[in-house]
């Protein structure tokens, strides 16, 4: 089996720098990105080597700060500190930390940094050369807003900290360096505001990532579902976000942030419900705007669960509950329709998922075609073919554009519409009220890191609901959400004490 | 662990059992509308003896290129409404609908247990919505088979009908389903069912028919009709013969004086004061008339006494048909 870099934790330099670069070497034989370069410094007595990866690195930098003054500095070195005094006399590198290991070697040199090896001297000094390409800030697609910040995160977990950082501009923030992944030695950073954040939690947050015995962390989704609670809960326990000022705004309420390297989507912690159905935007427009889109969404979300169920149960079993005209109408209009309500309505679910699945991952050029086609002329031609009647469609597409309010449920509305359609055929509104029901009590019963999932909604009093079914103006919004106990519960640090 | 596991198991194998039992699958056609004949009225009478079953109902027609609905006519016969109605359905290709039944007709050939029959399948055929107006008509299948005039069966438009007249003359007839099984339930055993008549293509209320202890006691014109409520203090507000009324309530007390039943009716009303004269002599007539006439307490007034003046009504209860025949019935007309 391949060695992993930890394995050479305790494989420790040596004086010699011939043997340090053989080992190396021996590291890299298959990759042909290793660079090596040896330099004979001006004293003629002690030779060095640069080692790094083409590609990670900054070539102006590197030769600016490092190789240039190794070959011109006339500085004489003496036999013992080698390392420290070429770092501080020589070098015009910001960063350089000293490598006592492979393994701190190995992670350097893989992370963007030159490693310098000195004749003579067992420790090696780690640069800071990163060079690699990001993407750049641009806005996040799936978190657009019409006002307020549109910065978003980039892949690299460094500039994602310093993003953080412009935001809060503390020594309150504490950032925790990890790194995850048996191969990938991916670097995560748990950041949270030490007076806000609970201890405990962040403890137990560090030993679970701790414990992930994974080959390779490629997002942050790897992680979140080893550490979530009820795991195989549909329900997000988690939060994710790509914004900066969201992840701003959830740790000055005393959340937890995970930030991993490779991916814009950083994880927040604990999660509540009620932030199913927040924008970011909500906090940026006036709170009257902002309260008629939150109330929507709540109600989106029912329609999203329920419309073709109840349509199914009530054209199916109660159909004494339909107002005489629509019965009538309905009836007129599935005439020659050949599927029950069941077949039909579940048809329509798959056929408006595949749509929309087509269009998330279509050109947005083709978007618009596809939902042309897809939306108007299939749906048309779907209903005068007899394949499906109108009002089954108005309802499943109602429930579907509905369902789009709310993208962080997105795969509950989906398990839980077609659920739904399964019990109302069978059982009529009886099943569908028992099945919310269960989906009650469950919501009621899940804990996100030790915070009742539910716990904004559990107190139905101005305090608790402020920023739940309503956004409250911010100079009501004196009090922090209730987590935890060890957070400072009040905004205005008058109220403290 | 595992026995909380099978408890959780137990406990859901439950609630799906319960579930299947509240929702009424059992013995029952569950489909969809458009695969059954969605009845808009059901008429009963007595046709040599047996009971005869019409119905009007609607079927969509899902072999025409078009999506339409047709009306059809139904009849079935048998010894019993329900047994009409099994008979009627057997012929059928598709299972009738009766959630939205809207109208239940009585015709003038059903005696009185007859239309305690019907009256009784209508209550035990859960189907039957409990709103559905029961009306009277002297012929049924006429009645029904004329073209509807401003809706897709002459069921539905009858409703409309019912529901136009009250408005315009005031009148309440309270003959829901619900509403009638409420009179039938009182002291009095007394409703008022609007009465249709066919008169050539088109169909009118001719006015309505006072069923006492389920009998055809009296027929009304729409004006009479109008006096009754007022009578019985079932009147809103609207306008019949000369009358416009804005407002009525009726005040009723009773007394008993030499074996007599006295029964005083205060009647406030928001009327012309030219017409008041004559709108109280046609009350005193009517009332005296009506309550003399027919040989049965069609104003309801036993209820009234029952609930108003127990000391009275506990003088009259052992002959109470005969008191409320002879009553002294004394009517004021006030200004509200």
């Amino acid at each position: 089996m391949a060695p992993l870099t930890k394995d050479y934790s305790s494989v420790y330099l040596t004086e010699n720098l011939d043997e340090n670069i053989k080992i190396i070497k021996e590291i890299f034989k298959k990759d042909s990105t290793l660079r090596i370069r040896r330099i004979k410094l001006k004293d003629n007595v002690n030779e060095c080597a640069i080692i790094y990866i083409d590609g990670m690195i900054n070539n102006e930098v590197l030769n600016d700060s490092v190789v240039r003054p190794l070959i011109t500095a006339a500085v004489d070195i003496g036999e013992k500190g080698k390392i420290e005094e070429i770092s501080s006399k020589i070098l015009f590198v910001n960063d350089a930390n000293k490598a006592k290991t492979v393994a701190d070697m190995l992670r350097a040199i893989l992370y963007g940094d030159t490693i310098l090896l000195v004749s003579g001297s067992s420790v090696a000094l780690s640069l800071n050369t990163k060079g690699w390409r990001t993407r750049g800030i641009s806005e996040p697609q799936e978190e657009r807003v019409l006002q307020g910040p549109r910065e978003g995160f980039d892949e690299a977990a460094m500039f994602n900290l310093a993003m953080l950082r412009r935001k809060l501009l503390t020594p309150d923030l504490c950032a925790e360096m990890l790194r995850v992944g048996r191969r990938s030695e991916t670097i995560v950073f748990i950041c949270y505001l030490e007076s806000l954040a609970d201890k405990q939690c962040v403890k137990e947050l560090k030993k679970k990532i701790e414990k992930i015995d994974i080959d390779g962390i490629l997002d942050t989704n790897y992680i979140a579902e080893y550490i979530r609670p009820h795991r195989f809960s549909l329900l997000k326990t988690t939060g994710t976000t790509e914004r900066p000022d969201v992840v701003a705004a959830r740790l000055l309420e005393g959340r937890i942030a995970v930030i991993v390297d490779g991916t814009p989507v950083v994880l927040t912690l604990p999660y509540l419900f009620s932030e199913n159905f927040q924008s970011d935007e909500d906090y940026y427009l006036n709170f009257f705007v902002a309260s008629v889109g939150r109330f929507l969404r709540f109600v989106c979300f029912f329609l999203a669960v329920s419309a073709p169920a109840i349509f199914v149960a009530l054209t199916t079993f109660h159909k004494q509950l339909l107002p005489t005209s629509f019965a009538l109408s309905v009836a007129q209009l599935r005439g020659g329709v050949p599927f029950s309500a069941l077949i039909e309505c579940l048809l329509l679910i798959f056929v408006f998922e595949i749509l929309k699945e087509t269009g998330l991952r279509m050109p947005q050029s083709l978007g618009h075609a596809l939902s042309i086609v897809g939306g108007l002329v299939v749906g048309q031609a779907a209903v005068e073919a007899r394949i499906v009647s109108a009002p089954m469609l108005i309802a499943v597409a109602l429930s579907g554009i509905s369902g789009l309010m709310i993208p962080r449920l997105k795969g509950v509305v989906f398990y839980l519409r077609v659920a739904a359609v399964l019990v109302s055929s069978l059982l009529g509104l009886y099943g569908f009220i028992a099945l919310m029901s269960i989906f009650v009590v469950r919501v009621f019963s899940i804990k996100s890191f030790g915070v009742d999932y539910t716990a904004s909604i559990r107190n139905p009093d101005f305090e608790h609901l402020k920023d739940t079914f309503f956004r409250a103006p911010w100079e009501y919004m004196k009090t922090r959400p209730v987590f935890n106990k060890n957070i400072i519960r009040a905004r205005d640090e008058k109220d403290e004490d | 662990m595992k026995r909380m596991r099978i408890k959780k198991i137990l406990s859901l194998f439950l609630v799906l059992i319960l579930l299947f039992c509240l929702s009424g699958c059992s013995g029952n056609v569950y489909t969809q509308a458009d695969q059954q004949y969605i009845v808009s009225a059901i008429g009963f009478l007595n046709k040599s003896g047996r009971i005869r079953a019409v119905a009007e109902a609607v079927a969509v027609n899902a072999e025409s290129t078009e999506q339409s609905v047709e009306r059809v006519l139904l009849e079935g016969e048998g010894a019993t409404p329900a047994e009409s109605v099994l008979d009627l359905a057997a012929k059928l290709s598709k299972p009738l609908l009766f959630d939205h039944c809207g109208v239940i007709l009585t015709d003038a050939t059903l005696n009185r247990e007859e239309v305690e029959k019907v009256l009784s399948y209508c209550e035990e055929n859960k189907q039957i919505n409990l709103a559905a107006y029961i009306v009277h008509s002297d012929d049924i299948e006429k009645l029904l088979s004329l073209k509807p005039m401003a809706a897709l069966t002459v069921g539905y438009d009858i409703i409309g009908v019912i529901d136009r007249a009250q408005s315009l003359y005031g009148i309440k007839f309270f003959n829901r389903f619900y509403e009638v099984k409420a009179n039938v339930l009182k002291k009095s055993n007394t409703f008022l069912l609007p009465s249709f008549e066919a008169v050539g293509e088109e169909y009118t209320i001719s006015g309505s028919e006072v069923y006492s202890s389920f009998e055809r006691k009296a027929r009304l014109t729409n004006e009479q009709t109008a006096l009754y409520c007022l009578i019985t203090d079932t009147y809103s507000h609207g306008a019949f013969s000369e009358y416009k009324i804005a407002s009525a309530k009726c005040f009723f007390d009773s007394s008993i004086k030499d074996e007599k039943l006295y029964i005083d009716l205060r009647i406030k009303a928001q009327i012309e004061k030219g017409s008041r004269e004559k709108l109280l002599e046609e009350l005193e007539q009517t009332a005296n008339t009506l309550n003399l006439f027919f040989d049965s307490d069609i104003f309801a007034f036993s209820n009234r006494i029952y609930r108003k003046n127990q000391k009275v009504w506990k003088k009259i209860v052992s002959k109470e048909k005969e008191f409320i025949k002879n009553a002294h019935i004394s009517i004021a007309l006030e200004d509200i």
